[in-house]
């Protein structure tokens, strides 16, 4: 199948003062028609910074996209498209939800007008029946009462609440793909499990497509068909959401798995990766975990490995699965 | 309570001040001693203190303010002859405060760190340092004297005035307002724009800026709709505070301008003593004070309706 979004070579730098932090770093990958993508990964591997790379969101100056990067959709780069076509397929053809329901929308317009304002801004619409469209999109995502909720603000919602509304926005317009940027981390964990089985509905509902970005393995688990794992600024494994859970090929993905907490297997005490993420202006030599790996070799510190396929149809940046035998137990 | 912690401090000055209305009269010698006492009497200044601050507050309270020893006519008449002129002046300063401080600060910060930019911030800052009665003297020595492109002073050239057609009336009158209403409002819209540009930055580094972006929306709606709006709201608060600081500039501006509003009406009864009419004005002004805040209030509540009681 073609892919609808084919990334090659992303890579975003961000410049201060006389440092350069290269937060996404080589980053490429596909998203089929219909499925779901999950990125995976600690604060600071880069993977906010991708998605919003993706619509050029990123403040230019002191962010900076490198000339070379591919952002093809529908065949063409977005990354190198005018900024008045760039326009039309920002909500319309890709839209994004982000983390911060509550800060992410504007405190001083009612809902309602922020999500006529997207209908409004790629359909030739009447205010009435953006208005009216609003109402429906409301009750879509959820929301009780959305004759009444459409004229309040934000700010007499619930965080919940707050996120459908930016679902509803993002949906408006009926987009092939649809970005979430870790859209469960600041609500509850009873509203996170309602929000993302309302994602999982709709997506199948519009056939759409979903790059679901989040630090939680689970979430991933739950809805994701594939999984890209991030570690500093770069996908480090990525694979079939089953076999990447069952084989893990890099070490990274394989101690993550076994620091998250398992109710069939209760353990006394979670293990922990040693160390912390470098900083992204001071990326190690080689490869960019062998300062915090179990089985780095000389290799590893001088050799940065390209993503390497494994027999398992996972695609993982490091040296054992050239060389296997160096796996420890 | 604000206006009758007024009143009283008015009182208090003027009676701390050396002197009473008829000082001066005193010192020409061909005024006999009977007729001055005769006057002190007639205005009660021979009772004692707390006598006179009681009649005082409850004539204040029945919005009588008293007899002007100047104009010998109620005070409350000569400040309703004057209090047209220096609203008038006031409005147009308070709108170039506004329009143009929001204006230049918002264009600031879409151009931020350009020439243009640095510019602006100079200039503001050079303004926003300046005394006003300064400012003004040298705008009067540049435009009005050097120049000639706009009169002296006065609100209109009473010598042509009443044979101008309407059209011509208001055009004389604005001629008049230009150089002292600049002045008055140049200050605030230096202020302003400092604070409009920082407001700015502040709001298009916001989450909900980046998501009107991300739904595709024009540059000038992520502008207008979503950003400046934003931003307007520490600006209203400024409203309010300004309204003090346009009524103490409108003093300096008045007289520097001969413009006959309170302020200078203020400034001549001082210097004659005149209770009545000093008093007066210094309560108009704590009432036009306390009335600029609600209306900075009301204001707000409008623009942010987070300061809005749910329903």
């Amino acid at each position: 199948m073609k892919p609808l979004l084919r990334v090659r070579g992303l890579r975003t730098s961000f410049k201060t003062g006389r440092t350069v932090a290269r937060a996404v770093d080589d980053v490429s990958f596909d998203l089929l028609p219909g499925e779901t993508l999950g990125i995976v990964g600690e604060s600071g591997s880069g993977k906010t910074v991708t998605a919003l790379s993706l619509l050029r969101l990123i403040q230019t100056p002191p962010g900076h996209i490198a000339e070379e990067s591919v952002v093809e959709y529908n065949g063409v780069n977005l990354l190198e498209l005018p900024a008045k076509e760039l326009r039309r397929v920002r909500g319309a053809e890709i839209s994004m939800v982000f983390q911060e329901p509550t800060t992410s929308l504007n405190p001083v317009l009612t809902v309602g007008s922020q999500i006529a304002e997207t209908l409004r801004a790629h359909r030739v619409i009447s205010r009435r029946s953006a208005a009216a469209r609003t109402i429906g999109l409301l009750r879509r995502v959820g929301i009780p009462e959305p004759e009444i909720r459409t004229r309040h603000y934000p700010h007499q919602m619930s965080g919940g609440m707050q996120q459908r509304v930016m679902i509803a926005m993002a949906l408006a317009c009926e987009p092939k793909i649809l970005i979430a940027d870790e859209p469960t981390t600041a609500l509850d964990v009873t509203i996170q499990a309602q929000i993302l089985e309302l994602l999982a509905d709709l997506k199948r509902q519009l056939g759409m497509a979903m790059l679901l970005i989040t630090h939680d393995l689970g979430v991933v688990a739950g809805i994701a068909d594939r999984v890209a794992v991030m570690y500093g600024g770069q996908i480090v494994e990525e694979g079939p959401t089953a076999a990447l859970f069952t084989n893990p090929a890099h070490p990274y993905t394989e101690a993550l798995l076994r620091a998250a907490p398992r109710l069939d297997a209760p353990t006394a005490r979670l293990p922990v990766i040693p160390g912390a993420v470098p900083p992204a202006t001071r990326w190690p030599t080689g490869c960019r975990f062998h300062p915090r790996c179990r089985h780095a070799w000389e290799r590893c510190t001088a050799e940065p490995p390209p993503p390497l396929a494994t027999p398992t149809e996972q695609r993982a940046r490091c040296w054992l699965v050239d060389e296997p035998v160096r796996r420890k137990p | 309570m604000i206006v009758f912690l007024v009143a009283t401090l008015t009182f208090v000055l003027l009676q701390v001040a050396p002197g009473d209305p008829l000082t001066r009269a005193s010192e020409i010698t061909l005024v006999p001693q009977q007729v001055l006492e005769q006057q002190r009497r007639n205005f009660g200044l021979d009772r004692p203190v707390h006598v006179q601050y009681a009649r005082y507050l409850a004539n204040v309270a029945r919005g009588d303010f008293g007899y002007s020893f100047r104009e010998h006519r109620p005070a409350a008449a000569a400040i309703a002859e004057r209090i047209p002129n220096t609203l008038l002046l006031a409005a147009a300063a308070l709108v170039i405060t506004f329009a143009l401080g929001i204006l230049i600060g918002a264009l600031q910060a879409t151009r931020r760190g350009s020439a243009a930019d640095e510019l602006l911030s100079l200039t503001s800052l050079t303004l926003y340092s300046m005394p006003v009665f300064w400012l003004g003297v040298m705008l009067l020595l540049l435009f009005g004297v050097t120049l000639g492109w706009f009169p002296a002073g006065g609100v209109v050239d009473d010598a042509i005035y009443p044979y101008l057609s309407p059209l011509g009336r208001l055009g004389n009158r604005l001629h008049h307002l230009i150089l002292p209403a600049v002045t008055l409002g140049a200050v605030g819209a230096a202020a302003t724009a400092r604070y409009q540009r920082a407001a700015m930055l502040d709001v298009v580094g916001q989450d909900f800026v980046r998501t009107a972006r991300a739904k595709g929306l024009r540059e000038r709606a992520v502008f207008f709709r979503h950003a400046l709006r934003n931003a307007l709201l520490p600006v209203i608060t400024l409203f309010g505070l300004f309204f003090p600081l346009l009524l103490s500039g409108s003093v300096l501006v008045e007289t520097v301008f001969a413009w006959p509003g309170i302020g200078k009406l203020a400034v001549d009864a001082i210097h004659g003593r005149d209770y009545a009419v000093v008093t007066a004005v210094a309560i108009i002004a704590a009432i036009m004070v306390v009335v600029g805040n609600l209306l900075a209030d009301l204001l707000y509540r409008l623009a942010d309706p987070r300061t809005r009681e749910a329903q």
